[in-house]
């Protein structure tokens, strides 16, 4: 068990930078594309998975951040509102935060990555 | 050595990651049989299937929505659809209150704990799933 879980964790440590570089891509164009707005819906997606998953594999400080991010950027989608000058700097340093928070995001550093599994289940059903 | 809870639980997510965590903690950390969906299409046509106890359901999905699911699901089974239990990180009072008018029995947060995973499973059985909880069922009580 445990060693499925941490072979999840790596997994999901590979997937995480993956989807910031494709968040970090997609907020460029946000800033400097024609449109701003067109970007919008493939960031919120990646973001919106990164605030449902990065918790449960046990780097809350990611999700932590990743929500904020996700409800600033959910603003503009619900309004159709282009972010403004100031709007896409509070977005970027967001993102900067995710960005060296899941920089940090080792398997160990999980706190699932070692976790006594077996112990806890002994007591679930 | 009875118990009363769900045995089969069916988990419907887009994410596969989050379908393989909810496995290792409901199957082997619960002690569930679990069947996965990647979509709301596949749980419609899987329920008939797998015949679980118990659908955790996430509510942000492509394509077909955890509303849209669960409307879906109740159109194909009605009374035989077992309690369904949305997934997600929408836990506002407004919105719990919205999904179970559309049938749910409770909600599990995103992010959710593995560790703990199958015990609020348990324990929302236990609080809302006696005779008569069918989602068909919690839909027609919500309406009153």
């Amino acid at each position: 068990m445990q060693d499925a879980l941490r072979a999840l964790i790596e997994n999901y440590c590979t997937t995480l930078a993956r989807q910031v570089n494709e968040i970090a891509g997609h907020i460029e164009h946000m800033k400097y594309g024609a449109d701003a707005l067109a970007p919008l819906g493939s960031a919120l997606d990646l973001v919106h998975q990164i605030s449902g998953l990065s918790g449960t594999m046990g780097y809350s400080e990611i999700s932590t951040c990743s929500m904020e991010l996700e409800k600033t950027l959910r603003r503009f989608e619900d309004t159709g509102q282009k972010p403004s000058t100031n709007d896409m700097a509070a977005i970027g340093e967001m993102f900067q935060t995710l960005s060296e928070r899941a920089g940090n995001a080792v398997p160990e550093r999980s706190t699932l990555y070692d976790a006594d599994l077996s112990a806890l289940s002994a007591g679930v059903r | 050595m009875t118990h009363q809870g769900p045995d089969r639980i069916m988990v419907v997510d887009d994410d596969p990651d989050i379908l393989s965590i909810a496995r290792i903690a409901l199957e082997t950390m619960g002690g569930f049989a679990v069947d996965t969906c990647s979509c709301g299409h596949e749980a419609v046509n899987r329920v008939a299937v797998f015949k679980p106890d118990m659908i955790l359901l996430d509510a942000m999905m492509p394509e077909m929505s955890g509303p849209e699911t669960i409307q879906a699901l109740i159109a194909q089974y009605g009374e035989q659809l077992p309690p369904v239990v949305f997934f997600t990180g929408r836990v506002q009072a407004e919105d719990v209150a919205t999904f179970k008018q559309l049938g749910a029995v409770g909600v599990v947060e995103k992010p959710f704990d593995p560790v703990s995973l199958a015990g609020k499973v348990q324990d929302i059985w236990a609080r809302n799933c006696g005779s008569g909880t069918s989602a068909a069922d919690q839909k027609r009580e919500r309406a009153g």
